[in-house]
């Protein structure tokens, strides 16, 4: 071929292409099984396998939950583990958390769910389950549970790697350097995060500076709250485990807006969802009930990012999280602790109590002005 | 149908090559021209077949006018016909913009139902207007209908441009029918050219879409770090969106066999706005200064001359004034509403018109030249703040932007949560949407750093395609980028300028 540009579309770039796939595919090949260290999520993966501290309390639940009180600490030294992560892991990943835990520690006394009522209808798309739980969650059950239960969630392992770099290489060579790093400084180990600061249940708080919205447009999403295969599953593996390994099982709702509180109790839809998890729960295994934050405080819609799923700014947090830590220490201390006594009651109660309907009517002001 | 599309990608593109260039090689130039038109009429189509209508009017009315020009001249045409083509852009783009305004200066509210702009109407419009004024000053010479049509309508710039003259097309249009044949000189070029755009749209700008997207968000409330990231995110996705989008079309011209001008050339690297404006969006500038900014400087420095009160007491000042700094105003201004159907996008042309008056000031007064480093600073922040103007949803989002990126009016003593958390003590922490995690703040930072320093040096080969080697080299180079974007390509995002 005399024309040199003929010879590059007709030669060199395809054996470039070619010799790129290739070299990408062994360098995938030889980080097979490196296990995953790119966030929080896997490191809490690694961490409830590797932490040799004993915990008395688990705690789960979604970034509501996380963004509020990871900060914070929930109770004394060794007694609270807060494995709460995100939506993206979701219930499935809070099942496989407690497994790896139960597999390398004695059992817990006390298992907290504290889930937003969303998400125990949300199912995350195929790609983001990938990401987040095929890569991270490799044990034989694991994988079974998910090749099972999100069908099609292995399609993408016959991809050859140039069409996955960054999941079959840059992640796992990521994630092997920072083990090597790790091991270096002899933190290979890896912890449960513990807070350190402490919340204050009073602390002034702030809100939102947005217009207000409509709730029925806002709160779409919100209608449904059946329950899929894979979330029930979870739950009903979550029942086996109680049984098997004697702990209590603690159902709570996290903050959640106003407006979309009274939504869902004008429908009966939270009630409604609490029975379905009940007889999912049915077969013996522990569970205390459900416990409502939104009867402890309100939270008006100003509370909340513009997501309003995440409390807005650190007085919002604090205060749930002081809340969680009375919560928690009502568990651990239920004789001693008068808070036990002053437990908030579940939706299902909530409407005969005298008080809560004053609550839930309490509506913020709508202007930007901070409230404390 | 976006250039990013796989069914572009893997449909369209391979099937319209092989067809055109099937045609070219069996049936002759003509044939093939006639088969392009009728491949851009399917690409334009795909997105609304009345649009494609209202286009092939306008073309017919446009070429029925500079038909008029050469059998049977009237002063009136001219302004008829840009009055016609201007009309159609406004009906279609502005008459919202125009009926609210008005309406809030009547103190009426008119019932606006949403506007469906025709995909690149702003582009398509100016060049058939420059193609008017060049017919009119007798500069160009009326092409066959078939090559008019294919000058306007040819897919790789129908949508958002370069905006191309005809003076640029025309002749290659005539070579093609002739029978010329360009081989693989063009054809691979145009595969690494279009890559490389490709590249930068789908690896890098829509990688950092997501930081100023967030930031952008209505209501959403930032910090001044926040503010600052945010507006850097989308001063560098704009660049690399239009920037890759205009390197494709060039690109996938090159496939066609037809060389379009480059529309970038490293502007982020400009130490003044002068020279910014000769690196960016280079043929809209072309455009607005040879069709706008060159009449209004030599109606007003005709009119300065004429005016008995100018000649009396004319000086310096009030020639640059005159001459300089209102045609300059009024250019950029018409080059702000171009952009977009609001206030923001004026203010985006207005800022940028001042930065440039500015610099011609700095320039006529012979102050001395400031160093290198200061003057790309200004410019750039001059351009930051334009373009946060450009990319608000409206005035007062711009200015609450503004204003918490210099003049923060929480404090900026706040960390994020991951950083505050891993503190001995309290600081005033705020949930960051952009740092709430070390993740999010790791990758937001990389992002910015890196597409930062891209920007500064990465070439721009459709500048001078014929400077590319058909070298090993640049066979794995495009190799990876071929790799990246099959990789990272999913749903493909809009390009940002479709929207103009």
């Amino acid at each position: 071929m005399k024309n040199p540009w003929k010879r590059f579309v007709l030669l060199q770039l395809p054996v470039a292409t070619l010799v790129l796939m290739i070299g990408i595919q062994a360098l995938a090949f030889v980080l097979l099984g490196v296990p995953m260290r790119r966030d929080r999520p896997d490191e809490l993966a690694l961490a409830v396998l590797q932490d040799p501290t004993n915990y008395r309390v688990l705690m789960f639940g979604d970034s509501t939950t996380r963004n509020a009180t990871v900060r914070f600490s929930l109770g004394a030294p060794s007694e609270v583990a807060n494995l709460t992560t995100n939506g993206l892991i979701g219930l499935n990943g809070s099942l496989f958390l407690l497994q790896r835990y139960l597999s390398t520690h004695p059992s817990p006394e006390h298992v907290v769910l504290a889930l937003a009522p969303g998400a125990y209808h949300y199912e995350n798309d195929l790609r983001t389950m990938r990401y987040n739980l095929w890569h991270t969650y490799n044990r034989p059950d694991e994988r079974n549970f998910l090749s099972t239960y999100v069908p099609g969630i292995e399609r993408r392992d016959w991809l050859p790697a140039v069409l996955d770099v960054q999941e079959s290489v840059v992640e796992p060579f990521l994630s092997f350097l920072k083990d090597r790093y790790l091991a270096l400084r002899n933190r290979g180990a890896a912890r449960i995060e513990v807070g350190v600061l402490s919340a204050n249940a009073e602390a002034p708080v702030e809100l939102a500076a947005r217009a207000e919205i409509a709730p029925e447009e806002a709160f779409a999403d919100s209608r449904d709250l059946t329950i899929p295969a894979s979330n029930a599953k979870s739950l009903s593996r979550l029942c086996d485990l109680s049984k098997k390994h004697g702990f209590r099982v603690h159902f709570v709702w996290p903050p959640i807006p106003a407006q979309l509180e009274s939504l869902l109790a004008s429908r009966g839809a939270l009630p409604d969802l609490e029975t379905r998890i009940r007889s999912i729960m049915e077969g013996g295994c522990d569970v205390d009930g459900f416990t409502d934050f939104n009867k402890i405080r309100p939270y008006p819609n100003l509370s909340f990012h513009n997501d309003l799923l995440h409390l807005f700014g650190d007085g919002w947090e604090q205060r749930y999280s002081a809340d969680v830590r009375e919560y928690l220490s009502g568990l651990l201390h239920p004789a001693g602790a008068q808070e036990a006594a002053r437990s908030p009651p579940s939706s299902q109660e909530a409407g005969q109590q005298p008080g809560i309907q004053e609550q839930q009517e309490i509506q913020p002001e709508k202007d930007d002005d901070r409230a404390s | 149908m976006v250039f990013s599309d796989p069914i572009f990608l893997a449909g369209f593109l391979p099937a319209s090559l092989l067809i055109y260039y099937l045609i070219r090689t069996s049936a002759g130039g003509t044939a093939a021209v006639c088969g392009l038109v009728g491949l851009s009429m399917i690409f334009y189509s795909y997105w609304s077949v009345p649009f494609l209508c209202l286009l092939l009017f306008q073309i017919g009315v446009n070429y029925t006018v500079g038909h008029r020009f050469e059998t049977a001249p009237h002063r009136a045409l001219l302004p008829l016909a840009i009055v016609f083509n201007l009309c159609l852009l406004g009906y279609f783009k502005y008459r919202n913009f125009f009926l609210e305004n008005v309406g809030e200066l009547l103190g009426v509210q008119f019932y606006l139902t949403a506007l469906v702009v025709p995909l690149g109407i702003s582009f398509h419009t100016f060049q058939q207007i420059a193609m008017l004024v060049d017919l009119k000053n007798k500069q160009e010479k009326l092409p066959p209908l078939l090559n008019y049509v294919l000058f306007v309508l040819f897919f790789p710039q129908l949508i958002a441009g370069p905006i191309v003259l005809h003076r640029e097309m025309g002749k290659q249009v005539a070579a093609v029918r002739r029978g010329a044949l360009s081989g693989f000189e063009m054809f691979a070029p145009g595969v690494v050219i279009f890559a490389f755009g490709l590249f930068k749209k789908v690896c890098l700008a829509d990688n950092i879409a997501h930081y100023a997207d967030l930031a952008f968000r209505p209501g959403q409330p930032l910090l001044m770090p926040e503010a600052w990231a945010g507006s850097i995110a989308y001063m560098l996705q704009l660049f690399f969106d239009f920037s890759g989008y205009s390197e494709m079309a060039v690109g996938l011209g090159l496939m066609f066999g037809f060389k379009l001008p480059n529309n970038f050339l490293v502007p982020y690297t400009a130490t003044s706005m002068t020279e910014f404006w000769k690196r960016w969006h280079i043929t809209m500038t072309r455009f607005f200064t040879m069709y706008v900014y060159m009449r209004l400087w030599m109606k007003f420095r005709r009119w300065l001359r004429q005016a008995e009160f100018f000649r009396q007491h004319s000086n310096n000042a009030i020639e640059f004034a005159w001459t300089v700094a209102v045609p300059m105003m009024i250019t950029f201004f018409l080059s702000g509403l171009w952009h977009g159907a609001g206030w923001t996008f004026i203010c985006f042309g207005l800022i940028n018109g001042l930065g440039l008056v500015i610099s011609q000031a700095w320039i006529t007064a012979q102050m001395p030249k400031l160093p290198a480093v200061l003057g790309w600073a200004l410019t750039m922040l001059t351009v930051l703040i334009g373009l946060v103007y450009f990319r608000s949803n409206d005035l007062a989002q711009a200015h609450y932007i503004l204003h918490q990126m210099f003049m923060p009016s929480e404090p900026v003593l706040s960390a994020p949560a991951w950083l505050a958390s891993a503190l001995p003590f309290e600081l005033p922490i705020r949930t960051f949407t952009l740092f709430d995690e070390l993740r999010h703040t790791a990758y937001c930072l990389f992002w910015i750093a890196l597409l930062a320093f891209l920007a500064g040096t990465l070439p721009a080969p459709a500048a001078a395609s014929e400077t590319l080697l058909p070298s090993p080299r640049t066979a794995y180079a495009t190799a990876a980028m071929i790799w990246l974007i099959a990789a990272l390509i999913g749903e493909p995002r809009t390009f940002l300028y479709f929207t103009f």
